[in-house]
């Protein structure tokens, strides 16, 4: 370690830095503090290479000594997971070091996107929630370049056809876009469906959290993201440990680290079915009932899984049998083939309900200092659905705040 | 009552079918299939079972119509009931697609079928090598599950099954009233149809649960059809080939080829492989003509040659024998057996 010092005082003896930067002058207690300071040393082979490089420019922007950022991600859901997978694509080779961890209290399989059909589809309408539509969009965009990638069956992503059913005339939804051969149903087939009298038909995507959670978290191990399985009572306890930026992915419990009445639970029961000849799902929609509170029958590269109830404000994570019952006749009317099919095992989970999902800076004050908060949850029934986009505009936050740090160059000397 | 006795030679998909029909529609016959094989070795069970037609050159348009949209029908009422399981029929979308766009873009069958419309250019973005596409959404009946729920169907109304290989009409006419001939294949033997010959087919059963819409390339030979158990994945059609074996260079083609349109298959498993013999003819055979045994006329009815649409027009077709087998038992009905 002596040596590098040595080396460094001599380094910061022939320095000069680019204005663009308005870095600091290196003298030499403050190289001395920052290497201190700094995890550098670990990374040794990479600190040579670069200055050997910078050496031969002789110029050296602060940034490659002075960033040790530390992101901290609570919550491991498919949020969690992705937001921390968007942060290191961008910014693991323009931030030295970058050290990504993720605290949880719950990992897969037992979050509430493991229990999810995995079905890509937002809400029928977005209530002028442009921004919705368009990270649901680039999530479908991303998904679809995935399916042709080696790895499409390892982060189970595969294509569904299947139907959208309504009670009355609608007007067409957000996504009719986003999804593959968007088209009305034609009257021979809503004639197998009675009771229902207008509907869609296209293709879309399938992204099962119990196979793309476990994918996540290797690709994010094999990058060295740390996970600490523990949890968090407050955005203060991280930033007390030395977290430089905290992103909360908490889904529906992040009224516990801040209070937030427009975040509540819609509870969800579902029913996972042995019945290998559906290979269509079947989304039911009825204006009385609301969203999600109609039958829908979602066909897995497994298994069924069929739904569905919103209750609002619902805490409850037991099973019940009258959901249960509700659930599997509606079911029934909607697809008679089913009458015949096994049954294997009952889940609810408690989607993440908000007027609109929170994505956000926030700068909290804590005594003298401040930390700098994320927060990404609110996604109520479209967390699969919507992930990417809103991953790529946490990253784009968390950029936002590295450049008020001035952590990041604008313009870097090898380049 | 004096029962006329109806027997059927064939138990594949035409001759349960064709059974069926008789005995469900004519209460004063009685049925019994004979056959050699029956499910699972018959051609049938081998074959994915997805209804979709090919246009015949000599037969009436509005025929071959009503063969399919009666096929289709009826297995469409199956699929939307509690049988749907039992009897292995269900819906089934996907993409019929071509290398060159084909003269004629909208077959006779599209109207049958549910949303045929043609592909967008995002979806035609996964097959680069491909110019034009149909997609569509039709049924798919899987013989393994199908036969055993028609042979029920015809044990309920009193039908009989005998297990025998038939050689011999005449030998056979004298113990019944009228015989339905449904033996595909055999029919070349048979009753000396040189017009059968064999379109030998063979496939891949793949584990890939994440399939679940059909691909089909239009000229044939390759097609992707996720199933209940397995995915089918083929093929290929070699004509007067009669081997049954299985031959490894036709296995590589066809994962090489199978796995260029749906690249996830390089994760799935081969299950097995298994070649069929299409019972192929220029038009299938479906018409009537008189065996005469001992001074007596015996109706034949012909149901054969379906080709590589058996499935897809078996019920079709069985209602046109039943409708020929009605017709001669009226015009001449049956004299007592010496």
């Amino acid at each position: 370690m002596s040596w590098m010092i040595f080396w460094c005082f001599s380094l910061s003896l022939s320095l000069s830095f680019t204005a663009a930067c308005g870095c600091l002058q290196l003298t030499p207690p403050v190289v001395l503090s920052l290497l201190r300071r700094n995890q550098c040393f670990l990374n040794e082979s990479l600190y040579i290479r670069e200055s050997e490089e910078e050496l031969a420019g002789l110029q050296i922007t602060s940034c490659q000594l002075n960033s040790d950022m530390r992101v901290c991600i609570i919550g491991a859901g498919v949020i969690g997971l992705s937001t921390a997978q968007s942060i290191y694509q961008h910014f693991h080779s323009r931030i030295t070091p970058l050290t990504i961890e993720v605290y949880a209290d719950v990992f897969t399989p037992l979050t509430t996107s493991d229990g999810a059909a995995g079905f890509w589809q937002p809400y029928l309408y977005d209530k002028g929630n442009v921004q919705e539509t368009k990270w649901n969009k680039e999530t479908f965009d991303y998904l679809l370049s995935c399916l042709s990638s080696p790895d499409s069956v390892k982060m189970g992503i595969f294509l569904q056809s299947g139907y959208n059913l309504c009670t009355e005339t609608a007007p067409d939804p957000s996504f009719k876009d986003a999804v593959l051969g968007f088209r009305q149903l034609t009257k021979r087939e809503l004639d197998m469906f009675p009771g229902y009298s207008f509907g869609w038909f296209n293709t879309t995507l399938m992204i099962e959290g119990k196979t793309y959670l476990p994918w996540l978290m290797d690709w994010l191990k094999q990058r060295n993201v740390k996970f600490h399985q523990r949890k968090i009572g407050s955005f203060k306890e991280l930033a007390d440990s030395g977290a430089d930026v905290i992103i909360n992915c908490s889904g529906v419990r992040s009224g516990d680290l801040q209070p937030d009445p427009e975040l509540q639970p819609a509870r969800g029961q579902i029913i996972k079915v042995d019945a290998p000849w559906l290979k269509h799902w079947i989304l039911t929609h009825d204006s009385s009932s609301g969203v999600y509170n109609s039958p829908y029958i979602i066909p897995g590269s497994r298994l069924v899984t069929v739904g569905g109830v919103f209750q609002v404000g619902n805490w409850s994570l037991q099973n019940s049998t009258v959901d249960h019952k509700n659930i599997w006749e509606a079911a029934c009317k909607l697809e008679p083939s089913l009458q015949h099919a096994r049954i294997v095992d009952d889940w609810t989970g408690l989607r993440p309900t908000r007027s609109k999902v929170r994505l956000v800076r926030e700068t909290i004050r804590s005594g003298p200092t401040s930390f700098e908060v994320i927060h990404n949850y609110g996604h109520g029934g479209f967390g699969l659905t919507i992930h990417r986009g809103c991953a790529e505009e946490a990253a784009r936050l968390f950029g936002q705040i590295l450049e008020q740090k001035g952590l990041l160059a604008h313009s870097k000397s090898r380049l | 009552m004096k029962r006329v006795k109806v027997v059927v030679v064939g138990a594949g998909v035409v001759g349960l079918s064709t059974a069926v029909c008789v005995a469900e529609t004519l209460p004063h016959c009685s049925v019994t299939v004979i056959a050699e094989k029956f499910s699972p070795d018959t051609t049938g069970d081998g074959a994915a079972g997805i209804l979709l037609p090919r246009e015949f050159p000599d037969i009436p348009l509005e025929r071959q119509r009503r063969w399919f949209k009666e096929s289709f029908d009826h297995l469409l009422a199956i699929a939307d009931s509690p049988q749907a399981s039992d009897a292995g029929v269900y819906l089934s979308s996907g993409y019929h697609i071509f290398k060159e766009i084909p003269c004629d873009k909208k077959p006779f069958w599209s109207e049958f079928v549910f949303g045929f419309r043609y592909m967008t250019d995002r979806e035609m973005k996964r097959f680069p090598n491909h110019k034009f596409g149909q997609a569509f959404t039709t049924l798919k009946c899987e013989c393994l599950s199908y036969l055993p729920w028609l042979e029920k169907r015809l044990r309920a109304v009193g039908g009989q099954i005998i297990r025998e290989k038939v050689t011999d009409l005449h030998k056979l006419a004298l113990n019944y009233d009228a015989i339905m001939n449904c033996s595909g294949l055999g029919s070349r033997f048979l009753v000396n149809d040189e017009e059968v010959y064999p379109v030998r087919g063979q496939m891949l059963k793949v584990s890939a649960p994440w399939l679940k819409n059909f691909i089909r390339d239009g000229d044939g030979n390759t097609y992707i059809y996720p199933g209940i158990r397995y995915v089918s994945i083929g093929g290929t059609r070699q004509a007067n080939d009669w081997r049954l074996e299985v031959d490894e260079e036709d296995s590589e083609g066809i994962l090489e080829r199978c796995c260029r349109l749906e690249p996830s298959l390089r994760a799935a498993q081969v299950m097995g492989e298994w070649v069929g013999l299409r019972p192929s003819r220029a038009n299938p055979r479906v018409e009537r003509q008189y065996l005469h045994v001992q001074g007596r006329q015996v109706p034949l009815v012909h149901n054969h040659g379906h080709g590589s649409c058996g499935v897809t027009l078996s019920w079709g077709t069985a209602l046109d024998a039943l409708e020929l087998l009605r017709q001669s038992l009226f015009e001449k009905p049956p004299q007592a057996r010496l």
